[in-house]
């Protein structure tokens, strides 16, 4: 046309589009019509306005065109794959068992797929909403001692920030996090515990977006009494009255004013919260310089400055700390020296595994492998595809000679068959989207997230769709191309092509079942550790067993509250006890404490220190496997248990002495070991046992924690009694307690959860793979009908028939186990048992159940197939030649 | 053959398109009826029901207006057949029929 477009022409696009949808005659009616509004509007409503008008009306034309009008306006292409279209759908309505098994096999796999990458998706957008998330840091400290290095994320005093900031300007800004631990929050007469809790500064709100609902942020952090609420808080304690200005009243005394209401923070953030205080506030209640009030630093470093930074880091930590954090101390005390570490915010949720987050991190491990099975997933769908594409070109083969004798080009085929391809994918994905609602729910419960499909970012959405054009493109182009090959009178005497489709078929088989086994190996292997984990005899008996912590509530009331719990019918017993099992403290001994150790300067051996009152083993269940108990709260001495014995490599650790670590000036007598508990699991099973030892108090000196050991009848009315003497006793504080074995199961949550998804998703890629085994045996069948009716003819039985469709079968499987097998043991030895220290043996019969299983479905599908043999009439497939 | 109906929207447009007498195109097709419908007419559905009464013969169409400076568009001018006519009047007369038909205290009420 090649005038020059003026800036009020009609957008480019809505005539692109109206181009390639209508014919000649009506494209230039259409294009003249919409011009003339399009030029009218632009006058009376602007050009924005009318450009949308008209690609409204561009739109309108093509529906109307296609869904109301005549064919004959629309171009001969277009035309074409209506027909196109037309034909796909009476084949798919021709063939319904295998319309069936493709549709469900896509469905399922695109499924799978889309949940994946939802959740992978999810993962993957941790604290990538606040603004400036680049370059936002947080600082860790690597820290060595004789016990071991850890790297923690919390332990940095949190005035460190201020000096990191003034000596290195790099750093442009700093915010930083405290934790509140449970706290008691009461309004009125609500009253609950809350755990989250944070101190925040000023800058909390420059590094982090979290938007504000009501109120204000400006400055508040200043004011030791004010509080910031959620959302959701502020639902919990003033319902739908205006919270700004009430008063919450926090661990009975202090009286916090809210000012402000913030939206909840999103899933994926690592920062958490439900309410936030003053951190200035905290910081001048707590004197002296060096505060050893942990807190998370978050700094905010040009990217590329890091480095620079790190070591600035170093020098000032030499220079401006205390001389315990000094490299010279460190080295002093012959260890290693201590340093910190940045690391990108975005970076923490999946790929920090320090000690101490500020919230549960994932694992990106998991992500990897969870991307691998969606896209195996989708991969074995449409590998499936293109087998029973393949399967059905015998069927297809007459009606692509007609089309080839009237003169169909070979492109034109490839693109029918393409564009058959294209449907079914699209109406799988039709029906997974709607899948997808019911499942979701499930779904979500499962992994503990809330995704959803009307979420999805519309690049995230882009880049989905590109991933399932490309798959069904890649599905639908071998089969295409070669039914498109036939020679014209080849096909139309009903005969295919013979080389080239087998070695794929062959390929292709082989994949799929390598897929399968390696999922079967590695799911077995998931499931049998997790249950060996769940199982584990853990040194005491945590069913029926509850602990309710009382620090500081009982005051004089420790006997009457005890006492009335005894003696309710359906409690069994009950003790006091200073720490619950994983948070004993650990204390380091002078090794000269130990009877018969020497010493060696400034060497300690660290023990966990557990103190207790009467009956604590018993209600435990704990086993001593050498001396006796505690006689009672008066005795003096030590149990200790199998760990330390080692670490003390004491042949007879009865009646050994042990000193009790010095406490302020008083120096106490040394204690005898009077027993030897079986070691019990005090922490998650993913570490050792540490070495403990035990010592009893009277219940008016230790009663932090009471635990309470149940009979299993009538659970839930002999908690509400304790509960009901509870509120006898204490009163002023909601009754709260956790069952043992919930709190034993949480540790693993993570893993029951990636185990069960593991497991669905493998079962689904297993499903599918049986579907396209069906689909394929049915293809061998088929394709060699006259072969087998002409050994039927010459009396071959049926028997000896399914062996030779079944031999087709054979080599594959066995073939794929040999790659399978190791590629799943050496994945699940190296890369996943090796973050538990208690693991399962790798057992022979996961590999056998594999093959064995693989074996014996493929048999059973294939032979379900092959028994069409034995109806089919020999004639009727002889009769042509 | 079957019978061929004049739906509403057919009619008003092919009244439209007699109307207009020698100047009955798209825009100005779809002016004039959402000046007299007082509502706003998708030209997607105009054209449908431009072809289908094509279609039936009640209108024929010619093309005009070919310039350079459109870059190779045109309008589409349609005129109203005899049979369109003939069509209109029928769905008319009917209408008439039926309307006299209407009892007259009925009619009444448009007096008042």
């Amino acid at each position: 046309m090649g005038t020059q477009r003026s800036k009020n022409a009609p957008p480019k696009l809505g005539e692109k589009i109206l181009e390639s949808f209508c014919s000649y005659d009506f494209l230039s009616t259409a294009l003249w019509d919409l011009g003339e509004i399009h030029a009218l509007n632009l006058k009376q409503k602007g050009k924005l306005s009318a450009d949308i008008r008209y690609m409204r009306d561009v739109l309108g034309v093509i529906y109307h065109l296609y869904f109301k009008g005549k064919s004959q306006y629309t171009p001969n292409r277009i035309a074409m794959l209506k027909n196109n279209f037309i034909i796909s759908f009476r084949n798919f309505k021709k063939d319904k068992v295998y319309s069936l098994i493709n549709t469900i096999g896509l469905t399922m796999g695109l499924s799978a797929f889309i949940l994946i990458s939802l959740f992978v998706n999810h993962e993957l957008s941790y604290d990538k909403f606040h603004d400036d998330y680049e370059s936002i840091h947080r600082l860790s400290h690597k820290r060595n001692a004789s016990m071991g290095s850890f790297e923690f994320a919390r332990t940095i005093p949190i005035s460190i920030a201020p000096t990191l900031s003034q000596s290195i300007p790099e750093i442009e800004s700093f915010s930083r996090v405290g934790l509140k631990g449970e706290t008691i929050i009461k309004y009125g007469d609500k009253m609950f515990y809350e755990t989250g809790g944070r101190y925040v500064e000023d800058s909390f709100f420059e590094f982090f977006n979290f938007p504000l609902v009501s109120g204000t942020t400006e400055g508040v952090l200043d004011d030791p009494e004010a509080i910031l609420i959620t959302e959701s808080m502020a639902k919990k304690y003033f319902n739908d009255r205006n919270p700004l200005g009430e008063v919450l009243t926090l661990n009975k005394k202090d009286l916090h004013k809210v000012v402000a209401v913030l939206k909840d923070p999103p899933q994926n953030t690592q920062l958490q919260f439900e309410y936030l205080l003053s951190l200035p506030a905290l910081e001048k209640r707590l004197t002296g310089a060096w505060l050893r009030h942990p807190g998370y630093t978050y700094l905010k470093i040009n990217p590329d400055q890091i480095g620079k930074v790190f070591t600035k880091i170093d020098e000032v930590k030499n220079q401006s700390f205390p001389a315990s954090f000094s490299d010279s101390t460190a080295i002093s005390r012959g260890l290693e020296p201590s340093y910190f570490n940045l690391q990108p915010l975005a970076d923490i949720h999946l790929n920090s595994r320090i000690e101490s987050e500020i919230s549960v991190t994932g694992d990106i491990r998991y992500i990897y492998i969870f991307s691998a099975v969606g896209l195996v997933i989708l991969i074995i769908a449409s590998v499936n595809y293109t087998n029973a594409a393949m399967a059905r070109s015998i069927k297809r083969a007459k009606e692509v000679g007609v089309r080839k004798a009237i003169g169909a080009s070979q492109g034109a085929l490839v693109k029918l068959y393409l564009s058959e391809t294209f449907l079914y994918v699209l109406i799988s994905l039709g029906l997974s989207v709607l899948l997808m609602a019911w499942v979701l729910p499930f779904f979500n419960q499962l992994t503990d997230k809330q995704l959803s499909l009307v979420d999805m970012s519309p690049s995230f959405a882009l880049l989905i769709s590109g991933i399932i054009l490309v798959i069904s493109i890649l599905s639908g182009i071998y089969p295409a191309i070669y039914l498109s090959k036939i020679s014209t009178v080849g096909a139309l005497k009903g005969k295919t092509p013979k080389s080239g489709g087998n070695r794929l078929k062959k390929v292709l088989i082989t994949f799929q079942f390598l897929i399968a086994q390696t999922l079967i190996i590695v799911t077995v292997i998931l499931q049998s550790q997790l249950s060996f984990l769940q199982n584990k005899d853990i040194g005491y008996d945590r069913e029926q067993l509850i602990y309710i912590p009382t620090k500081g509530e009982l005051k004089k009331n420790y006997g009457a509250f005890k006492n009335e719990i005894n003696a309710l019918p359906n409690v069994v017993s009950s003790a006091y006890t200073m720490n619950l099992l994983g948070d004993g403290t650990m204390t380091a001994y002078p090794l000269n404490h130990f009877e018969g150790l020497e010493d060696e300067g400034d060497k300690n051996l660290w023990t966990n220190y557990y103190g207790t009152t009467e009956n604590f083993i018993q209600t435990m269940g704990m086993k001593l496997l050498e001396g006796g108990d505690f006689k009672d709260g008066s005795d003096r001495g030590f149990i200790i248990n199998e760990a330390l014995v080692r670490k003390l490599g004491w042949e007879n650790p009865i009646g050994k002495v042990i000193k009790p670590q010095p406490y302020g000036t008083t120096v106490q007598p040394p204690y005898p070991i009077i027993g030897v508990l079986k070691d019990f699991n005090d922490q998650s099973l993913k570490s050792e046992i540490k070495p403990m030892m035990m010592a009893i108090s009277a219940d008016s000196l230790v009663n932090d924690y009471l635990v309470a050991r149940l009979r299993p009848e009538n659970i839930r009315s002999t908690v509400a009694a304790i509960g009901e003497i509870w509120d006898k006793q204490v009163g002023d504080r909601p009754f709260d307690f956790t069952f043992y074995d919930d709190a034993f199961n949480k540790q693993y949550n993570a893993e029951l959860r990636q185990g069960k998804l593991f497991w669905i998703f493998a079962s689904l890629a297993i499903g599918i793979s049986i579907l396209g085994i069906m689909g394929l045996s049915s293809f061998m069948v088929e394709q060699r009908m006259k072969e087998f009716s002409i050994r039927k003819v010459l009396g071959a039985s049926l028997k000896q028939l399914m062996m030779i469709v079944n031999k087709g079968f054979f080599w594959p499987i066995i073939l794929s186990f040999l790659v399978a097998a190791p590629l799943a043991y050496y994945w699940a030895r190296d890369q996943w048992l090796q973050s538990f220290v208690y693991r399962i043996d790798i057992q022979p019969w996961y590999f056998a159940l594999a093959i064995l299983g693989t074996l014996l479905l493929t048999l059973l599908t294939v032979s379900y197939h092959s028994f069409k043999l034995k109806k089919a009439n020999p004639t009727r497939y002889l009769g042509s030649d | 053959m079957k019978k061929m109906t004049l739906g509403a929207f057919e009619e008003i447009v092919l009244l439209t398109v007699g109307a207009l007498n020698e100047n009955a195109y798209g825009v100005t097709i779809k002016v004039e009826l959402e000046s007299n419908l007082k509502k706003s007419i998708s030209i997607g559905a105009l054209y449908a029901a431009l072809q289908r009464l094509e279609e039936k013969g009640w209108v024929n169409s010619r093309v005009g207006g070919i310039t350079e400076k459109q870059g190779g568009r045109r309008k589409q001018y349609y005129d109203i057949t005899k049979q369109g006519v003939l069509a209109l009047h029928e769905v008319k007369a009917m209408r008439n029929e039926l309307f006299h038909r209407l009892p007259a205290t009925k009619i009444q009420w448009l007096k008042s």
